[in-house]
């Protein structure tokens, strides 16, 4: 359970709500879905995902259904709410700034 | 932001709803969830080659455990608070059940404290804060002259503030009130012959008044302005909800009935509704009349026909747009006309004077008149102060059993910590109990509130003056018992609690954990309520010490006459209609009549009864040399009056058979009299004028013998100059008189034979029956509420005290087994032992002696003129205080200090 690549605060509730916004998923596919998107550089350990989709969900930024999964079992599979969406929409937006804004001072030149 | 995410309580209430309501289905679906995540990741294992079993068992190390996923999550769903908070109560109910003995003293000590201190504010609360139960009483405001110095006349109600004239014509002349009322009370008898049996306060009220509360009938009809004429002949009468069920038995055909009221009759012409008791705070009624009624019984002689009676309270209902201060400022910019127009005649200049100054305001009314608000105001919040310690000890009381409880539940917390429960969550836990034992506590002591303020009204009442106070609970005693509740859970929770928590694993684990640094602090946490109780106690003991120690003062204060075995008789003739001299011969007989009744030792006739009326008028000297002018108190007596009261005469005679109306004007004045106005000179055969109100002219009159001092009007007072005049010189006595009879047989006795003597001279005589000495206590009915009250409470503090201590001392005794043991071993005897665990609680007594020697004072300062005849730094009370705490406190630790020295010291060393 060592940190390969320690999320920043908070990113992860954005990942989650990005990749749902795809297509509905359930929790195993969406650690799946996470590791493969970003080339394995996003390892979110298995503990974590859990809790963090059961707050986005009691949040309403998410909602739940039970549907049988690709090996046949029933699983739960997460959708982006109305309201979900353009949260992520904010949230998007406020990581394309804040991004930049880091890139910016990563890359000034010394003097 | 909400603007941003409209729809959100649409997904988030089902889901917070179900979890509260649906909780194991939630649970159950949640491990499903992570049952095929592990599920997927066995698979994912097996398909590297593990074995299934060790497959699974990698699954869920990388997991992190099922339990504490689930666990997280849960915590999510915001509603944890709640469940979890249900939880905790079944907890805590079971524990409460599992210690019965504890949860008793828990419980009676919190609802002592609390129902004490609810009913005190319950009294505030109805005295002082809640509204009248009319329509809008906040544009309710009294208008009278806040300070009526100089006036002169009679004032014969509790609200003397206007007379009949004035009334007219503010009512005639104001503009700032919708409507404006005035009212008066009385007393009146229902009685149609006989023994007199009087209404509790009976109402005057002017047409208006309903009108003006929007106060509406429960049956018939109340008052209109045309009820209330000057000059009314046959005006009806309003009866209150409580006559109706007392004298009616709520018969629904009772208007159109009749009453009889000082021996006229009255039709009943409507009821008010149950909760409606008038406007004064404090009292209730049972009849209403309108004012002109006043003139049809008591005539020229009434309150109405006279222009010097001040006897109205008056109140109105602000004009909407108007203020207080604008209200304010219109009447007493009328009031200079007003009192121009409405001098008496024949008054005095100085007297003139002081009326033409008089200016009126309104002040606010939303909570009515009372005389009550203003006697009780320090007492009420002295008792709060009082009653507000008594919980203090009570909270104390309680941490220090809790602590002692928690030592013995180490075990328990260590084993939840460890099995992953946060310290927050056993922190909770424990207050959550803490709370429960607050909720019961407080809702019995709710419940022993209204027993206790009724009490406390009971005692502020009498025969003669019945107080009612509606100690109904609403909702702002309501608050104050909620906050309560969460006030004493704080205190006496917190500390328990958070030492609880404090234990490290390791050593709570250990067995028995015996004098570890935890246990000590916790014993100096206890060793310090301890100290506070003893320091709060003082504080009461002092109190409670204090106002009996005065009121017992109060009770063998010399009053300069005799008390006890008098009986007094109130007559009225007017059913009989004589003239004057019909009126001196019948008061003349029926004196005789009772001086004869077999029994009666020796009787006179009073015109103001001590301690009871206030009678006073300016006097001055007649010889030019010690000309002196002032204030004198007056009363009037037959001949017999001071050997009846067991008055010393020291110089001179009493009145006798020589004084008659024809005869010079004679009076007898008392020592105080002769040294304010006389000095050394002989006063017998010197004269001094009465100067005159009402337009009669000075009057002479020669002094002819001097008596003892005597209280005149109030216990507590210096002895005033008083003087005596003859009542048989009278050529115009009224219908009432007042006769005194001293006798040496039981009052209820005499009463009867007096009544059958009277009732044979004539049966048309009205007349009323007082115990002399009940009177004299009625002026000190405050004080006994504060004696019996504060008594109480030093009672209470002083047990729960005493417990505190035992229950240390038995704990330290437990604690300090093994150390005795090898005391014991080591050749100590079981004196020693007993000195030793005596001296620490000593310690404790002395310390909080100091303390609450220090504090005494803040509290009983305010008391200093509540008490009567000793300092509240007596010092005698504060040595009584020291020691019967220290008596108890050297008992109470005498017995568990005695019990550890029995020990046997091989039992004691295999203690733990």
């Amino acid at each position: 359970m060592s940190k390969p690549s320690d999320l920043v605060q908070g990113t992860l509730d954005l990942l989650i709500l990005k990749i749902i916004a795809l297509e509905p998923l359930h929790a195993w596919a969406i650690g799946q879905r996470l590791k493969v998107v970003s080339r394995d550089v996003l390892q979110v350990s298995d503990g974590s995902l859990y809790p963090a989709l059961h707050k986005l969900e009691q949040d309403g930024w998410i909602t739940a259904e039970w549907k049988l999964s690709d090996n046949n079992r029933r699983a739960k599979y997460y959708t982006l709410t109305p309201p979900g969406r353009r949260h992520l929409e904010r949230e998007a937006a406020n990581w394309d700034r804040l991004a930049g804004a880091i890139s910016r001072v990563v890359r000034l030149r010394e003097a | 932001m909400s603007r941003q995410r409209p729809f959100r309580w649409l997904y988030t209430i089902p889901l917070r709803i179900r979890s509260l309501v649906r909780g194991e289905t939630v649970d159950k679906e949640l491990h499903e969830e992570l049952e095929y995540h592990v599920a997927r990741l066995t698979d994912a294992h097996i398909a590297d080659g593990l074995s299934p079993r060790d497959a699974r068992a990698a699954a869920l190390r990388q997991l992190g455990g099922m339990a504490q996923r689930m666990e997280e999550s849960r915590d999510t769903r915001r509603v944890t608070l709640l469940t979890d908070l249900g939880r905790d109560v079944r907890y805590a109910g079971r524990m409460l059940r599992r210690a019965p003995a504890f949860t008793f003293v828990a419980v009676l000590s919190l609802a002592l404290g609390t129902g004490a201190n609810t009913a005190v504010f319950q009294l505030i609360e109805a005295l002082r804060l809640r509204p009248l139960p009319v329509k809008n009483a906040a544009d309710l405001a009294i208008i009278r002259i806040p300070n009526r110095q100089g006036a002169s006349g009679s004032f014969p109600s509790r609200y003397s503030d206007l007379t009949y004239v004035q009334w007219e014509r503010l009512r005639r002349d104001q503009q700032a009130f919708d409507g404006l009322l005035a009212w008066s009370h009385g007393s009146l008898d229902l009685s149609t012959s006989g023994e007199q049996r009087f209404s509790e306060d009976s109402l005057w009220v002017s047409g208006g008044f309903f009108d003006v509360l929007g106060v509406r009938p429960q049956l018939g009809r109340l008052f209109t302005e045309a009820d209330d004429i000057k000059g009314c002949a046959a005006p009806g009468v309003v009866i209150s909800h409580a006559f109706w069920s007392r004298e009616f038995g709520n018969d629904p055909a009772v208007v159109g009935r009749t009453l009889s009221a000082n021996g006229q009759r009255f039709p009943v012409i409507g009821v008010t509704p149950a909760g409606f008791h008038g406007v004064e705070v404090g009292r209730s009624f049972d009849l209403a009349l309108p004012l002109c009624a006043e003139y049809l019984l008591n005539g020229e002689n009434g309150r109405l026909a006279r222009d010097w009676v001040w006897w109205l309270g008056v109140m109105g209902r602000l004009k909407p747009g108007w203020t207080l201060a604008q209200a304010s400022a219109h009447v007493q910019a009328l009031s200079p006309a007003l009192y121009r127009d409405t001098l008496p005649p024949g008054s005095s200049p100085g007297v003139i004077t002081s009326y033409l100054a008089f200016r009126l305001a309104a002040e606010s009314g939303a909570s009515g008149f009372s005389t009550l608000r203003a006697q009780y105001d320090l007492p009420l919040k002295l008792l709060l102060a009082i009653a507000g310690i008594v919980l203090l000890i009570a909270c104390a009381n309680l941490a220090n059993l809790l602590l002692a409880r928690i030592s013995t539940r180490h075990r328990e917390v260590a084993v939840r910590l460890a099995l992953g429960a946060s310290r927050r969550r056993v922190f909770r836990q424990l207050l959550v109990e803490s709370l429960l034992l607050a909720a019961i506590g407080t809702a019995c002591g709710a419940g022993l509130a209204p027993l206790m303020s009724q009490t406390a009204v009971a005692v502020m009442s009498t025969q003669i003056d019945r107080v009612f106070v509606d100690t109904a609970i609403d909702w702002r005693v309501l608050s104050f018992v909620v906050g309560l509740a969460a006030a004493t859970c704080i205190l006496f929770g917190t500390a328990p609690a958070l030492s609880a928590t404090r234990v490290t694993l390791d050593e709570a684990m250990k067995a028995g954990g015996r004098a570890n640094t935890a246990t000590r602090g916790r014993l100096t946490a206890r060793r310090a309520l301890v100290v506070a109780q003893l320091a709060l106690s003082l504080i009461l003991l002092v109190s409670g010490l204090l106002f009996t120690r005065s009121l017992f003062n109060l009770m063998t204060a010399d009053t300069g006459f005799r008390q006890t075995g008098v009986l007094e008789i109130d007559l009225d003739l007017r059913r009989l209609k004589l003239d004057a001299p019909g009126r001196i011969a019948t008061r003349k007989a029926i004196l005789d009549g009772i001086r004869a009744t077999p029994g009666v030792d020796a009787a006179a006739s009073a015109m103001a009864i001590p301690l009871v009326n206030d009678w006073s008028q300016t006097v001055h000297l007649e010889d030019p040399a010690v000309l002196k002018k002032g204030q004198s108190y007056f009363s009037g007596a037959t001949p017999g009056y001071f050997a009846t009261l067991e008055i010393p005469i020291v110089r001179g005679r009493d009145f006798d058979a020589r004084d008659t109306p024809g005869s010079p004007r004679v009076a007898v004045v008392n020592q105080r009299f002769v040294e304010r106005f006389i000095g050394d000179a002989d006063p017998i055969g010197r004269a001094f004028f009465l100067e005159s109100s009402g337009g009669v002219a000075d009057r002479r009159v020669e002094i002819i013998g001097v008596v003892k001092n005597t209280r005149y009007a109030s216990l507590r007072e210096p002895f005033r100059a008083i003087v005596y005049l003859g009542a048989e010189q009278n050529e115009a006595p009224g219908n009432f008189d007042s006769i005194l009879m001293r006798s040496t047989q039981p009052l209820p006795a005499l009463s009867a034979s007096v009544k059958r003597a009277v009732e044979a001279m004539d049966p048309r005589i009205a007349f009323h029956f007082h115990d002399f000495q009940e009177q004299i206590r009625y002026s000190i009915r405050q004080d006994r509420l504060m004696a019996l009250l504060c008594g109480f409470f030093a009672l209470l503090a002083g047990v729960l005290a005493t417990i505190g201590v035992y229950g240390v001392m038995s704990y330290t005794a437990t604690q300090r087994t093994g150390e005795i043991g090898i005391r014991l071993a080591l050749g100590a005897d079981r004196g020693t032992i007993v000195r030793m665990m005596l001296r620490d609680a000593g310690m404790l007594l002395a310390i909080g002696l100091i303390i609450g020697a220090a504090m005494t004072p803040l509290v009983t300062k305010t008391a200093a003129t509540l008490l009567f005849g000793l300092q509240p730094t007596d010092a005698a009370t504060f040595t009584i205080a020291v020691l019967t705490l220290a008596t108890a406190i050297a008992a109470s630790s005498y017995l568990p200090a005695r019990r550890a020295s029995m020990v046997d010291p091989i039992v004691a060393l295999r203690h733990d």
